[in-house]
């Protein structure tokens, strides 16, 4: 059995998704959560200096969606044929873009432009891609790509939370049941619950 | 590929506005790694225009292609379109190379899976978002890596490159002159030296390369892109600065089949 290690802060954010993954796959791995003080020392041990950071026996991979990707591609979640693989990416780049906007307009540290990032994309952005992304999941049987659930699902469930507080959407299971649905339904997956149940409580 | 093909294609841009001009891009048969079991479906579709020259819609010269009609439409630039075209290029794929006009595109755009290009269109299956879209082409034509681990090292080198262009074009949109030109000096300061460094790094490590030491379909992302991501940088002179990018988008523009396609098509800044 390999060795394996996932390493991430102590939140759900872009980490969850890859710990389901793992569970999902049967793959025992040590659960690494890292605090803010240690996160110095570590950085410059990070091929890109970001986490998460999965590590397989010694090798360590980078980049939370290549590495979903992977996990996906090893435990039967990726698509039948390359055509298929295609939608599974095409979805899950469209969710990213709303992820990457959303991020944009949280983490900016000027407040003025904060609220002006925010304001613009609750008008202007959200109502349609948020809207898009519902109307994708209901064609697609409840998942985000090709009808059945792939890893896509897994990183999105992972980041419902952080989709819903970056976007200011309270109102999110209201407004897009779907979303809702699709978390549960990854998180309600017996090897994925039990890692869950089991796993330590995130911040957020 | 090893079909035959009759004389005549006839293909026909029923969903445009007026008579366009399009270049097909016929290269000679390259051997393709195998992805799988293909079912072709026998086309005939009708064409408008050859050659630059545009000509009333119905009008032929015309092949039956036991191959899918491969549509790939972007704007009429280089940036993330490049790539794909060069994609299709390198792979011998005869394509219809849609370039897109600001006329054109309000009212193409609703007709797109997410209102954005570039779209490849297979069959008149229509795909969008350029990764996707990038990662499929590869994988079509043994740019992809020879096994999962690869896959994976391509699409670590993609993302993090990603990071990269997505900052800097995030400044080169940003309408307000004065945050734009504090987030341009913030990431000259803070951010730009490590990632240059770190790409600079990651082709060395990778015989010049992005990723698996050889190349991939991310090497055509980036030299699509580099003449763009040169501009939204603002550092011209990022050719001395790093040679590796400029030996890297210069490999790639001479492989054959890409190097043919650069020849004949439309210029473009960036």
């Amino acid at each position: 059995m390999p060795k394996v290690t996932l390493t991430y802060f102590n939140v759900k954010g872009l980490g969850e998704g890859i710990r389901m993954l793992l569970a999902y796959g049967g793959q025992e791995f040590e659960d690494i959560r890292v605090t803010k003080d240690d996160w110095p020392a570590l950085k410059p041990k990070t091929p890109f200096g970001q986490l998460p950071v999965l590590e397989i026996d010694g090798k360590q991979y980078a980049q939370c969606v290549a590495i979903c990707r992977y996990l996906g591609r090893k435990y039967g979640l990726a698509g039948a044929d390359i055509e298929e693989d295609l939608v599974i990416d095409q979805n899950m780049d469209f969710y990213t873009d709303i992820r990457l906007k959303a991020a944009s307009a949280h983490y900016e540290q000027d407040e003025k432009i904060k609220a002006a990032k925010h304001e613009d994309f609750s008008k202007n952005l959200y109502p349609i891609v948020l809207s898009k992304l519902d109307q994708i999941i209901k064609e697609n049987n409840g998942y985000l790509a090709a009808g059945k659930l792939t890893w896509a699902d897994f990183l999105f469930a992972g980041m419902y939370d952080s989709l819903k507080s970056m976007t200011q959407t309270h109102d999110m299971e209201e407004k897009y049941p779907s979303f809702k649905k699709l978390r549960d339904t990854v998180t309600s997956l017996p090897k994925v619950k039990a890692y869950l149940d089991a796993a330590p409580k995130p911040d957020y | 590929m090893e079909s035959k093909r009759k004389s005549t294609i006839q293909i026909e841009a029923l969903h445009f506005a007026e008579p366009k001009t399009y270049n097909v891009f016929s290269q000679a048969r390259r051997p393709q790694k195998p992805y799988g079991r293909r079912h072709c479906k026998r086309g005939c579709i009708l064409f408008i225009v050859f050659d630059g020259k545009q000509q009333l819609p119905g009008a032929s010269t015309s092949t039956e292609f036991d191959m899918p009609i491969i549509v790939f439409k972007y704007f009429r630039v280089k940036a993330l379109g490049e790539g794909g075209r060069m994609l299709l290029a390198y792979g011998g794929q005869e394509f219809v190379d849609h370039r897109v006009s600001d006329q054109e595109w309000p009212t193409l755009k609703p007709t797109t899976p997410f209102g954005q290009l570039p779209v490849l269109e297979v069959d008149g299956k229509q795909y969008a978002q350029s990764m996707a879209i990038y990662r499929y082409l590869g994988r079509r034509f043994g740019l992809a890596g020879d096994d999962v681990e690869e896959e994976y090292l391509i699409d670590q080198a993609v993302e993090f490159y990603n990071e990269l262009r997505l900052k800097a074009s995030a400044v080169y949109h940003e309408s307000d002159k004065i945050i734009k030109a504090k987030m341009h000096d913030d990431l000259m300061k803070n951010y730009y030296p490590f990632m240059l460094k770190k790409l600079d790094d990651v082709m060395s490590e990778n015989n010049g390369y992005l990723a698996a030491g050889k190349l991939t379909w991310a090497d055509f992302l980036f030299a699509g892109m580099y003449d763009c991501l040169k501009m939204v940088l603002k550092l011209p002179d990022l050719d001395v600065r790093y040679p590796s990018f400029k030996n890297l988008h210069r490999r790639v523009l001479s492989l054959p089949g890409v190097d043919e396609y650069c020849k004949k098509a439309p210029h473009s800044e960036f």
